[in-house]
Order: C-alpha cells, then structure tokens, then sequence
C-alpha cells in the first residue's frame, strides 16, 4: 500500500503544475473569443449623472459597451451568499446609477482583442454626482451596531475584572487586508444552444452554477462551471464575483465567447476582502496566574451595502478555563466594496489582539506565557460546558516549546542578543480554528485495468485535495497510488463541497470514504463474500485473488457507486440543499465542541539600530485531528504560517480616508511576503484521529496556520523590544523609539 | 492601425504572427500562440508569474513588446523539459519537494530558479531566497522552493 | 494601451532621427515604459525601440572618468566585479532594487527614467499635478507614508523610486545626451526636475533626446562606499528611506564624505549638510547619527512620513559605519 491515508504521497497534481500543462481558468481555448475590460467609479458614492460611451463605441474593434442604461435584461433574483445566496455582494454593478463604493463596476466594453478593449475602456467619460462618503470604520460619523445575537455572558465578568488583582485591558487594530491570489480572477462565459459553459477560478462550482442558474432563469443542469485548478482563493473565490454574472451576459448578448481577465488594481474593489477590526481586551487573573475573567469586544467593518461580520468572539471566549466570560460583537458600516471570507476570516484578526493580551497578562504576572496558558487549560468548554471532541493544546504547547527551544528564553525584554547584535525575540500564541462539516457526495469507479477514479466537484486551490480524495478511496480499496485517479473542479461531477472553512477533506473526504466503503462490499457481493486485503480478496477459507479478478468478472467491467455522506446535525433538506449548490454546514457546537488547535512560536531578529523586524524562525505544531496526507498538510499550516508572518508585519489595505478609496491598489504597493522574508519554518502534527467529528477523522487544515502567528510575533516583537505594538502591520515606524 | 509580423522564435520554433504593436509578449504567447503555461498576475512587473527566458536570461514577459521579442530566442515553461518528455532537473526537484501549492506561480517560480541556479546564485539558502524574491508566491511555499533550488544547484 | 506606431531602428541616428518625431517615445528594457502604458500614464504615438541597438551597452571602469552605456542591463553592472570592489554603492543600489527578472530588462540609462510610485499618479483617477497638471495633489491630504521630504511643494509631494540615481548622485555624475541634431552633458544634478519645482516634468530631457551614456568621475572614496535601503520587506520593494555615503579616512577621521538619500525625495538627494558633519569627524555612531540628524533638518514632512526624519537619520548612521569599514 503506498497511496493510503498518513502516507505522504506526492501531490498527485504536480507534474502538470510543473510543466505549465494545468490549466486554470483564463487558460481555455474559447474559438473566437471577444475581450472585455472594465471601468470603475473614481468616486465611493453619489451617482452616475452621465456617462458617455461613444467614443469608446467608435474605437477600433468595440463590439459593445454595456453600462447600468444599456444592462435591461431581467434578471433572476439572487442574493449575497451571507444570506443565504452565492453572490459576493447583494449589490449587482450596472442595475443601476448609483455607485457605493469606489472602484466599482461602472462599464464593461467587449472588443476582438484584448488590446482594444482595455484601450477603448479607458475612452468612457463619467459625469457623477458625488456624495461624501467613509470608507473607514475609524472615520468619526460611523456608528458601532452592535449585534445582541453574539453576546456571551459567563459569570460576571465586570465584576471579576473590578477585584481581582491582576487586569489587562487594550485594544487591538488589524486593517483591511486583501486576498490577492496569484491568479487574477477571469471569466469566460459561452453559450451552446442555451447551455452556458463559464470558466471562472472557483472554489465552489456547485454554489456557482446553481446562482447562475438562478440568474439565467435555466435548470441548474445547464450551467457547466469548469475549474480544475485555481489559482490561490484564500476565500476571494468562494462566491459568484459580479462580473462573472455580467460577462455572462455579454457573452449571451453577443452570441459569442467573451473572456474578462480583471486587471490587478481591479482586484482590490471587484471582488471581497478582510475587513478592519478592532479588539478591546480585558483579561483578570489572580497573581498565581489563574484566570478570572475574560471579556473580548469585537468591532468589525462592514459594508452600506450587505451587513457582513465574522465573529470571532465566540472562539476566543473558550480558549481558556474561566469562571467569567462577556464577549460582544458590533460592526461598522462603511462605503466600501462588501467584505468576506479571507483565510481564516474572523480568527487571524481576532487572534491577534486575544493573544497579544495574554501576553500582556504573563508579562503582568510575571509568568512564563507557556505556563500561563497551560495553567488555564480549560477541562471542557467554558461557555457551554461542552466536552472537547477532541483537544490537545497543552501537548501542542509542550512539544512546541520543545522543538523551539522556549526554555532558552530569558524573560526580559531585549535581554536576548545575537551575534550580530540583532535583538532576539521569542513569542508565542494559541491557535485555534472551529471544524466544521457539510454534506458531499462522490462517486468511484472501480475498473478491472486497476484503475479507480474518484470523482466529485471538490476543488484543490493548493490545498492537497486531489491527493488526499486519492489516499482516502486507496485506504479502503487497497489500490496503488499510481492507478488512483481524482477528478475535481467541475459541477458536472457529483456534488463536492465549497473550499472555504477548513470543511473539504472532513466533508469531501467523508464522502469518498463511504462511497469507497460501498464499492469495497458491492466488489465483495459479486465476489461472493470475504474480505478486501490490500487490493485482494480473501475468501473466508483464505484463498487470495486480486480485486481486479474480480472487477473482470462483472459485465461493465467496473464497479461504481456514487455515495453521499452529511453530518449527523444537519437534516436532509439541508442535505438536498447543500448538493444542489447551497450552503449546509454543521456547526463546531454539537454534542461535542469540535475545533483544531495549534500552538505557535517565532522568533524574531531586530536590528539595534534600524528596527527592522525579520522573522527568523518559526514552530507551529497542530492538532488537526488525523492528518491523510502529512506532506500537503505540513505545506498547507507552513504557508498559513507565512500568511500570518505576512499579516504581522507587512499586509494592510490602505484606506484613504479623504476619498474613501483604497490606496496602495497593486502588488508593489500591497506588500505580503517574499521569499527572503521568510526564514525557518517548523511544522508538527499531533498524531490523533478525532472519529467525534467524522468517520475519517479529520478536524481542518486550511485556516487554523495563520490564526497564532501575528499574536506569536508581535509578542516576540514585545520580547525583542520592550515595545508593545497593539496594531498590524507592525512597521519600522512603531518602533523608532 | 498598424499590424506588425513579428516572427517570434519560442522554444526553438519560429512562429511568425500579425499582431497589434500593443501586444506584450505575454498576451503573444497565450492569446496567440496557445502557450497558457506562462501565466499572468499583475501585468506590471510585480509577481514574476509571467517570468520566461530571452536569450538566456530570465524576464518578465508582461513588460517586453512581443515586438521587440522578435529574433530573440523564448523559452517558456512548456520548453523547458528534454525532448523525449523527461522533466527538467528543476521541474521533478519542485515535485520531489512539494515546492508548490495551487501552482499558478509554479512556471514561473521554475522559469526563475533555473536561471538563478545557472547564474551563480544558488550558493547559500540566503542567497537562493533573495535573487527568488521577484517570484511572489501566495500560497507561500517559500520553504520548500529554497529546498527544491538548493538540491539542483548541488548536484549541478 | 493606446494605439501607437512601433519602430524599430537599426541604428542611433535612425533613433534620434525617430525620437524627434511628434508624439514619439523612446522604449529600451520596457520595464518602465510598457508599464506606463499599459496604465495610459503614458501613450505615444510613436514607440521608437532602442533596446537592441548596439555599441550603447558598454561598461568601463578603466579611465579616469567610470562609462555606463545608457543601454547595459542593471543586472550586468550589478555583478561586475570590478564595480562591486571599487565602487560598492552603485553595485548595491542595483543589487537591491527591482527583482533579478526586471535587472535583465531595465537599462541603466532608461533605470534614471523611473516614474514615481505614488498611488494618486498611478490610478488614473484622482487629482494630480504629475498626470493632469493643475488638478492637484490627492497626497497631500490622501497617504503619504511612501511620499517625500525634500524637494516637494504643495503641487507635488510625491518621491522619486530609483536607487541607482540615488546612488550616482553620492558621485560626481554626469548624463550624456544625444539628439539628432546635437549632444550635450547635464550633471545628474541637474538632469532630475525636482516634482516640487515642475510636478509635470521628470527631467531635462526634450522631445527627441536620448541618453547614451552615464559618467562617473574615478573617486578613491568609491571603495569606501555602501547603499543602505529600508524598506517594509525584506527584497522586491521600494526604498522607505535610503542613503549612499562614500567616504575616504584619514585612519578614524573622515578625510572627505559624499551622501545621498533616496526614498525621501522628488528626485537624487545630495546631503551637502550630512557631509558636512562627517568631514572632520571621528567616525562613531554617534557622529553618524549627527550626520543623519544634519541631513534631514530641512526635511518637510507630511501626514504620515515623519518617521522618515527618524529613521533616516538612523540610515545616515549605518551607511557611515558600513562605508567607513570600507575605506
């Protein structure tokens, strides 16, 4: 057996990776192809009082331009996928005058190359009518709206923080942030005899064909989204993206394949991204480190246009043994393109302010911050008094600790210099993110060459899935690696579940595996019993013959089931709901709290002088519940990691406040790492199969990487210093003191 | 408006096109010539996911004119393995070390890495992070792209 | 991209003859020019391609007075040996900007041609001097943390990216131009027009001019010379606050300083003030740091960018130090 599960196969997508062969969405041939390019609103709010699209009609190639008076068509009703839909945003650009936020679609032009029609766009003349207008949660005319359905009470928080001896209390601020994949977002749309055929980067083809389905007013049936590879989502790509819905259009307007690749500025205002938050924490213990109380308020930015939050309160407010917990969440309405899902959406900001506070408190109390943490370990979970499905964070933190060389550190602040001279800081923070699941279904063919294929419309966006759907089919069937086969990416598949919340492989996964169950006992009926022993069937008075005998015998040559698998809180309706292309998922909050851990370390080295921060090293060891595959796990939680060293130290969306836009709208300008930003990177898992949460085991992967990691630096920043910086990025600015 | 023919030599062969002056050579090798494995992420010179080889040095293809490309020699990613398919030493080191996730940077981050190895680059895992540091990498599978280069630049 | 007409010359009296065409621009690398472009920042009519022509390549160090052909690649005077022993600033200032990829393409010459990173120049859509003269500058109460201290006015507070102009300006450079009809010499002092003065001019460059070579007057105080750049990552990024100090010792004393700064400017900033401290003194931090003090002094600094004054002085610092190592 080399392609079962916990082996460390090779990512079966590889060899097309390297060699340019993997196509992703702008890659399709579509055989006469027009091109489009947009324009955007220079101004976040007012109308459109006149807008003059002749010249560009006249230019060289137009074939057609489309603004908010030539876009009439009826339109099916579809919504924000936050209430229930699949749309990025409830607002469709061109339905109308009004503009709500800056860079926001105002005109679409199609012309025969891509030359023209990028030239021709910039030929349209706007007249607007602007109304002022926030872009900023901190701008002083935005009000908090407090959300009463996410407060927790626990005890008495206040009271507990009035007496006891120890307290904490600071705020926290993270900035809008931005996914930017690699792979600028693109669509092609076509349409043969009524079908529409979209290539779109997606990571939920199933959520994409139903919306546009209900857009197009056609059966569900035909609309085939094809996306075998995407190209970096990170939750960018999770929802129908409005020029998805307007190239379709065009393209059924022209009768005639349209192709839209948005440009990079564009990126930042057509699609979603992280909004702002800003975190007050106060923190109570007694002076032997036990924690009296915890209180963690929570704003985060919203949009005029959809009310979007991610709480992360309800996380944090069980992360450690306390007899008082309040927590409170409240967003901020801005004129700003609607917020979503970015890595880790509500947990990396939160975290960041949660953590520094308990570093902020061990450093109160005098205590090791492993110690502190380790010492509030919560038995079971403080709000519901749930029991864990399964949680080993004081191991995280002890073999962490190990790995890292924690014991080495000396306490005081800039107390620890290298060589060179830099200021070595140590930090450290807890990771943890919710698993959840939702029903999936797949199907697996078993033939008599040997080969199985696994299929189902899952989506690999780097993740490992391809791989990992592979070694769950192979882990039953017994097959060798090399005869396994994954299909995924496209909804004419059995329905996959979205790529977003760590839920694919849980999910997904599941679902392989009773399918790969079915076809092991229809394999043994027609076998006429026994039992499946790597890839043989052994009869129950010990005779041995390959499976592939057996397949032989069938009349079709093959077995194949289509299997469905759903977690036990969710019902059928919302089974049939979720295959067709809606959102079901479980939540962590069953009959058991379910949640990956992670217990973070990094090391940083700042220069005496300058004050540059360099992240020297970094530890992060994980219980993430079993781990199919180790190698495209390790890579997953290392390049959440990164993403969190990106978040500390670099990433932030301007916002200019004055013209409510954004500023720094390109890649020299929004900074995220490089490879010489990164420095050592060590990646543990626990060994542990968690069967509470699902048959294969399985608690999340894809988020829970980034969650620790800026609370890790900026309290090893803390550690190098002596400055505590309570914002990210944290920049050479904050520490020129 | 002016149609140029621009004979553009990719991958040891000629391809003589008509094209818009406009088009870069990025747009020329996959809007013309069907070669989509170089990839576009930014079209201003700030992700390296477009990087091919001219004359033997690494570029960016979203910032040359296919016109001023003609009578050089392009490598793309797609000439980059022997003739009888075997992959480049570069390719199989980035598969052996899981130097890649959702692989759109991948062409390009291999384009770079054989150059950086041929040029001397290589030497140290310092040195390999900086002169790969034009080859953004969402996905951040920094790590293991240094691991992947330093393998091949030892053996070479 | 707009519409324009490609030519190809195939010698520089063709090119100039081509430049001096209305509506003509001149490409080399590209790496600046296809990008302005592509975002309608610029749109000739004409593209005059340069970028093969030869005899404009040529790097000598021999002689008294150093020569870059306008059209070397960055990445070739970047690994010339004989640059990185004697003169270790230019070296630097090339090795640390751009990407390798982008070092292969961009020319030494079109390198001095760079246009600024500012947001508000390069949307398309806000008020700006640079792009739309008299519609004024969205800097000045928009973000400018990457914006200037010196050489801006209320028009124009945006800042110059290069390194390797900042660089060149520690030494006694000069830009040699060509167009058809004549050729002339600016002090590279002179060739920037600082965006404050003219926020729609960059250079002394007229219609139909190109530059073919830049001088560099042989110094000693080229070995005791570094590039120090701080930036928010650690490679692929623009200078926040940069300094080029070159400097000759007499045993701890500093016999004769040259310094320039970058990332902090609307073109490349000699520090006659910062010199001047150094000249004289016993090298520590200290004086360093009083060094860094003396040259932003007269910085102006806006909304966001006053950290520059900090740190920049803190850059004077280390640069001295590293220099004076040198000399």
């Amino acid at each position: 057996m080399d392609g079962g599960i916990g082996l460390p196969v090779t990512r079966r997508d590889a060899p097309g990776k390297v060699s340019g062969d993997a196509q992703y969405a702008a890659d399709f041939p579509h055989a006469g192809c027009a091109y489009a390019a947009l324009t955007t609103s220079s101004i976040a709010r007012g109308r459109i009082v006149r807008i003059d699209t002749a010249q560009a009609e006249r230019a060289a190639g137009v074939q057609m331009v489309l603004t908010h008076r030539s876009l009439n068509e009826g339109l099916g009703e579809e919504t924000f996928a936050m209430k229930g839909g699949h749309m990025q945003s409830s607002f469709l650009p061109l339905t109308s005058d009004e503009v709500h936020y800056a860079g926001q679609i105002v005109s679409l032009v199609i012309a025969d190359t891509q030359e023209q029609a990028e030239a021709a766009s910039r030929l349209i003349a706007i007249d607007y009518d602007a109304q002022p207008a926030s872009a900023s949660m901190d701008d002083g005319d935005r009000v908090e709206k407090p959300l009463e359905s996410k407060s927790i009470d626990v005890g008495n928080a206040n009271a507990a923080l009035a007496i006891s001896p120890v307290t904490i209390d600071a705020t926290y601020v993270t900035p809008a942030q931005h996914h930017n994949p690699i792979e600028l977002y693109a669509t092609s749309a076509e349409w043969r005899e009524g079908r529409l055929l979209v290539h779109v980067p997606s990571q939920w083809v199933m959520g994409t064909r139903m919306g546009l389905a209900t857009i197009f007013g056609i059966p569900a049936e035909d609309v085939h989204v094809e996306c075998p590879y995407v190209g970096g989502g990170f939750g960018g790509k999770a929802t129908i993206l409005p020029h998805t819905v307007l190239i379709a259009m065009a393209a059924r307007r022209l009768g005639r394949a349209v192709k839209l690749v948005v440009p990079r500025e564009a990126m930042f205002t057509v699609g979603s991204f992280r909004p702002a938050t800003r975190s007050r924490v106060r923190l109570a213990a007694e002076r032997d480190g036990t924690i009296t109380a915890v209180s963690h308020e929570q704003a985060g930015q919203s949009a005029t246009i959809d009310h979007v939050s991610f709480a992360v309160t309800e996380v944090t407010a069980r992360m450690y043994a306390s007899p008082n917990i309040r927590v409170r969440e409240s967003t901020v309405a801005t004129d700003v393109n609607t917020p979503g899902f970015q890595r880790a959406p509500a947990e990396a900001p939160g975290f960041f302010g949660f953590e520094c506070a308990v570093d902020e408190l061990a450093v109160a109390l005098g205590m090791d911050p492993v110690a502190l943490r380790t010492k509030n370990e919560p038995a079971r979970d403080p709000v519901g008094n749930l029991a864990w499905s399964s949680r080993k964070l004081t191991e995280c933190f002890a073999r962490g600790a190990e790995l890292f060389g924690w014991s080495r550190r000396t306490p005081e602040p800039g107390s620890m210099v290298a060589e060179d001279g830099a200021l070595i800081g140590y930090g450290c923070a807890t990771a943890c993110y919710p698993s959840a699941s939702g029903p999936s279904a797949a199907r697996i063919r078993y033939s008599a060459d040997g080969v199985c294929i696994v299929s189902l419309s899952a989506h690999d966006l780097g993740t490992g899935a391809y791989t990992v759907m592979g070694q769950i089919a192979a882990e039953v069937l017994g097959v060798p690696n090399h005869l396994v086969r994954v299909q995924l990416g496209d909804s004419t598949l059995p329905s996959g579940i979205i790529a977003g919340g760590s839920v694919t492989t849980s999910s997904s996964g599941s679902a392989v595996h009773v399918t790969a169950l079915a076809v092991r006992d229809a394999l043994l009926r027609a076998a006429g019993g026994g039992e499946l022993v790597d890839g043989f069937v052994v009869s129950p008075d010990g005779s041995r013959r390959p499976a592939t005998e057996v397949l032989a015998e069938c009349t079709s040559g093959f077995i194949e089931e289509t299997g469905v698998w759903k977690p036990d809180s969710i019902s059928d309706k919302q089974m049939q709901n979720g295959l067709a292309g809606g959102m079901a998922f479980s939540s962590a909050l069953g009959k058991y709290a379910t949640y990956s851990f992670g217990a973070q370390f990094a090391e940083v080295r700042v220069d005496p002088l300058l004050r540059t921060v360099r992240v020297h090293r970094m530890v992060g060891v994980f219980d993430c519940g079993r781990i199919i595959n180790p190698r495209t796990a390790r890579s997953n939680l290392a390049g959440g990691m990164i993403w969190g060293a990106s978040f500390a130290l670099l990433e932030e969306t301007q916002i200019d406040r004055k013209r409510a836009r954004f500023a720094n709208t390109d890649l020299a300008g929004y900074h995220f790492s490089t490879n010489a930003d990164i420095g050592e990177v060590v990646v543990e898992m626990l060994d542990g199969s968690d069967t509470l949460a699902n048959p294969i085991g399985t608690k999340g992967v894809g988020e829970i990487g980034i969650v620790g990691m800026p609370a890790a630096i900026a309290n090893a920043v803390y550690h190098a210093t002596g400055v505590r910086v309570r914002k990210t990025p944290i920049q050479v600015e904050d520490l020129l003191v | 408006m002016q149609t140029l023919d621009v004979t553009l030599d990719v991958n040891g062969r000629t391809h003589s096109l008509q094209l818009d002056p406009r088009t870069t050579l990025l747009d020329a090798l996959r809007e013309h010539l069907g070669l989509t494995g170089t990839k576009v992420g930014c079209n201003h010179g700030t992700c390296g996911s477009c990087t091919v080889h001219v004359d033997g040095r690494r570029q960016l293809a979203c910032l040359v004119l296919a016109a001023s490309a003609a009578g050089r020699a392009v490598r793309t990613i797609e000439g980059l393995a022997a003739a009888d398919g075997t992959p480049h030493p570069m390719q199989a080191a980035f598969v052996a070390h899981d130097a890649l996730q959702c692989g759109y940077c991948t062409p390009g981050q291999i384009m770079s890495a054989v150059s950086c190895v041929e040029e001397g680059h290589a030497r140290t895992d310092d040195e390999i992070r900086e002169y790969m540091s034009g080859n953004l990498c969402r996905c951040a599978a920094y790590p293991n792209i240094v691991a992947a280069i330093a393998d091949v630049a030892r053996a070479a | 991209m707009q519409p324009f007409t490609y030519v190809r010359p195939d010698t520089l009296e063709q090119a100039l003859h081509e430049a001096a065409e209305p509506g003509a621009s001149v490409l080399a690398g590209g790496t600046t020019m296809v990008d302005l472009m592509r975002g309608d920042l610029a749109a000739p009519r004409r593209v005059v391609d340069i970028g093969h022509l030869p005899g404009l390549s040529e790097i000598d160090l021999s002689g008294p007075v150093l020569r870059f052909g306008a059209l070397a690649r960055m990445a070739d005077a970047a690994e010339d040996a004989a640059l990185k022993r004697d003169y270790p600033a230019l070296a630097e200032s090339l090795q640390l900007a751009a990407s390798q990829q982008l070092r292969n393409a961009a020319t030494l010459g079109g390198n001095l041609l760079q246009r600024t990173r500012c947001p508000y120049f390069r949307n398309g859509v806000s008020a700006c001097n640079k792009r739309v003269p008299g519609s004024g500058c969205s800097a000045l109460d928009g973000e400018d943390r990457e914006m200037a201290l010196f050489g801006i006015s209320d028009a124009c507070v945006a800042n110059y990216p290069g390194d390797w102009g900042t660089a060149l300006a520690a030494f006694d450079t000069a830009v040699e131009i060509r167009s058809a009809a004549a050729s002339r010499t600016v002090p590279l002092a002179n060739f920037h027009v600082a965006y404050g003065d003219d926020p729609a001019r960059e250079t002394v460059l007229e219609q139909g001019e190109i530059v073919t070579a830049i001088t560099v007057r042989a110094t000693p105080a080229g070995r005791g010379s570094t590039y120090a750049k701080v930036r928010d990552r650690q490679s692929y990024a623009y200078a926040l606050v940069s300094a080029a100090v070159a400097l000759e010792m007499d045993g701890d004393t500093v016999a004769s300083a040259r310094v320039s700064l970058g990332g902090v400017a609307s073109k490349p900033w000699r520090s006659a003030e910062a010199e001047a401290v150094l000249t004289g003194a016993t090298l520590t931090e200290a004086a360093g740091l009083r060094a860094g003090e003396a040259a932003f002094a007269g910085a102006r600094p806006g909304r966001h960018n006053a950290f520059k004054v900090e740190l920049g002085r803190r850059v004077v610092a280390r640069a001295a130090l590293t220099a004076s190592r040198r000399a």
